[in-house]
């Protein structure tokens, strides 16, 4: 499939107005003005990243939960990143090296870890 | 068409062969370092494979029967026939291995790296590609202790001769400017540094310089579990995350000979063309954001909504984490199709408005016409995907090997003619319209079934028993998918242990930023800007 162009034909002022004033109706937006509209908002308001990017598993079992299941050492073996430690109370994960894959959340039994946004972060402002 | 029986009786050459096979639709011969440049140019000039795809060393310590150090791999393609072609070279510490660079300039860098990782020695003079100049160990060797690497020293622009005698006729080289673009810009999205000389107003020079944020990810991978391996290679281009998963994942079910349920195959095309479509729409926003023109901000909010998507379906917006070896992770979540449909019908109608007013300006129609790359330089650099269609070359690997789905659905491939970055802007625009033509036939015929195959639906240790007591070829086996930016795959060799014996990954971003400087000269400032936006250039994908 070759595509059409029509790169070197001549396009009048007015056609090319034309297309300009259909996508400003079409977005419903300012376009020449949009550089300006965002310059002010810092350091008034501050940007943080939507927790929805930073979910990471967190421990939510008790410890006889834990000390019920004999295969918790899994948990250190699968991480690829090493960012799991497992003591006999909890299951601890150190934010800075988890990738987030899931991948314990996964093969640990029910009800000891879930994705969430909540767990506790150092980047967390 | 190749065929071995016909070459057989033909060649000479065949006399030199230590031994053949045919695998999984893929030559492999192993021949002599001596015979390379003979059997380099049987290859390029009579069997037609033009293309060297990837190069990968190998050390061969610790494996049984081995009579040589190291084994070095050239994984060349025939576009015409769609075959594959390796050539496997057995080495020795102190053997001289001669250079292809005549009849493929991709090798160059590829030659370079194997010659700083492995050390083995080529026929001409090399020096460092990814690490400091003055290291003395060879990372990749399997005995190589790995300590902290030494910080090279400051860099330096090129210098040019400065004229001592001002009465005499003037140098033309003393107006010439150097500037840096790369290292810092937001358009690259790349840690390579590319010192570009202007007289004043057109590129006369540019000098490409990669490795400032090595980390080694080859030789970390040979450390990892095969599945492991696979939530790490996802890294690799966050864009074309579900590429790199199903490219690896592929790998294995290939090998071990795994089919995968109908509903996980198309699952896993829809995020594969979901994700093309937000890096088409990230790489033209690049173009657009350029050049300075405020539509950029919409092709963001479009992208917005594909994520928004993506993150319905698996939870995270790049579709990280979305491949299982055997299927995929979770089904698709009620309601989603009635969700895609409206968002689809709503990108596609807002992409002509925008396209429309983006075409009447003049900034865009004068700045794109330019960075011309031609299909010869394609073919000698290694160049695929929208960069290679862009020159009139037609092929996709979505075509001409069609996996899972590809080959019943209805779509066309767009091909350019010029090879200029608004080929490369009109061959995205018009993808990004395939790929939701593609999804769509996808969801009206959607299978039913389970989403995982029922041999590898267990737990943990029990995958990894199952994975380990199956037999696994222990040969070379090359995988590759169409990535938005190009070919991306994994040249892999396995061993007995559940860790892959050596990955190397292909790339699409690597011989891209090694052909610059060979298509970029006369450009002016802004067009430069706008070229080098258009080639989707990746900051992990030049790292190793």
């Amino acid at each position: 499939m070759i595509l059409s162009r029509n790169f070197y034909t001549k396009i009048s002022f007015w056609k090319a107005w034309w297309a300009r004033r259909q996508l400003r109706k079409l977005t419903g937006e300012k376009l020449f003005k949009a550089f300006k509209l965002h310059r002010t908002v810092w350091p008034d308001k501050l940007y943080f990243y939507s927790p929805r990017l930073k979910r990471k598993p967190l421990f939510i079992g008790s410890p006889e939960k834990l000390s019920h299941w004999q295969d918790r050492k899994l948990c250190e073996t699968i991480c690829p990143t090493h960012a799991i430690k497992v003591t006999a109370s909890a299951i601890i994960i150190d934010d800075r090296g988890c990738i987030g894959c899931g991948l314990c959340v996964e093969f640990a039994p029910a009800g000891l870890l879930e994705m969430s946004a909540d767990s506790p972060s150092i980047y967390r402002s | 068409m190749f065929s071995w029986k016909e070459f057989e009786n033909t060649k000479t050459v065949l006399s030199q062969v230590r031994s053949y096979q045919d695998q999984a639709g893929q030559h492999h011969v192993t021949i002599r370092p001596i015979d390379l440049q003979r059997w380099m140019e049987v290859a390029c000039e009579d069997l037609g494979f033009l293309m060297l795809v990837e190069m990968a060393g190998v050390d061969l310590t610790g494996v049984p029967h081995n009579t040589h150090r190291f084994e070095l791999t050239y994984h060349l393609l025939n576009m015409e026939t769609h075959q594959r072609f390796n050539i496997h070279v057995l080495v020795d510490e102190s053997e001289v291995v001669p250079s292809v660079v005549n009849f493929y300039p991709h090798a160059d860098w590829l030659e370079r790296e194997q010659h700083e990782a492995l050390g083995i020695q080529f026929s001409r003079p090399l020096h460092g590609l990814l690490l400091p100049h003055d290291q003395k160990f060879f990372p990749l060797r399997k005995n190589a202790q790995i300590k902290q690497w030494p910080v090279e020293k400051e860099l330096t622009a090129p210098q040019l001769r400065h004229n001592p005698n001002k009465s005499e006729a003037p140098f033309p080289e003393e107006s010439w400017q150097w500037k840096s673009f790369g290292l810092f810009s937001p358009l690259t999205r790349g840690d390579f540094e590319w010192m570009v000389c202007f007289d004043p107003v057109k590129v006369v020079d540019s000098k490409v310089n990669i490795g400032f944020a090595h980390q080694g990810f080859e030789k970390l991978l040979e450390s990892k579990d095969w599945l492991q391996v696979l939530q790490l290679v996802e890294k690799i281009n966050l864009g074309a995350a579900p590429n790199y998963g199903i490219a690896w994942s592929k790998t294995l079910e290939d090998l071990l000979r795994i089919k995968i349920p109908e509903r996980a195959q198309a699952i896993r095309i829809v995020a594969l063309e979901l994700a093309r479509i937000a890096e088409h729409l990230t790489v033209i926003h690049d173009m657009t954001f350029a050049l300075e023109m405020p539509e950029h901000r919409l092709f963001i909010n479009a992208r917005e909504k594909i994520y928004e998507l993506i993150e319905k379906y698996c939870g995270r917006r790049q579709g990280l984490g979305l491949t299982r070896i055997g299927g995929v992770k979770e089904d698709l979540p009620h309601g989603w199709i009635v969700e895609y449909q409206a968002i689809c019908e709503m990108i596609k109608k807002n992409l002509k408005a925008i396209h429309r007013s983006l075409f009447s300006q003049n900034k865009f129609r004068k700045n794109l016409g330019a960075g011309q790359v031609s299909a010869q330089t394609a073919l000698q650099w290694g160049i695929t995907g929208p960069a290679m269609r862009a020159c009139g070359l037609n092929f996709d690997l979505r075509k001409s090997q069609p996996f899972y789905f590809y080959q019943d659905i209805d779509f066309d491939i767009p091909v350019g003619i010029h090879g200029t970055a608004y080929d490369r802007y009109l061959i995205r625009l018009e993808e990004i319209y395939q790929s939701f033509r593609i999804i769509t036939q996808v969801i009206d015929n959607l299978p039913l079934g389970s989403i995982v195959s029922q041999e590898l639906d267990l737990d943990y240790t029990a995958l990894k028993d199952y994975l380990s007591h199956s037999e696994i070829p222990r040969t070379w086996h090359y995988t590759g998918l169409e990535s938005p930016n190009g070919e991306a795959g994994f040249l892999v060799k396995f061993n007995d242990s559940t860790t892959p014996y050596r990955v190397k990954i292909k790339t699409p971003s690597f011989p891209l930023v090694q052909a610059l400087p060979s298509f970029v000269l006369g450009l002016q400032e802004h067009q430069l800007k706008s070229c080098l936006a258009s080639l989707g250039i990746r900051r992990f994908e030049l790292d190793r």
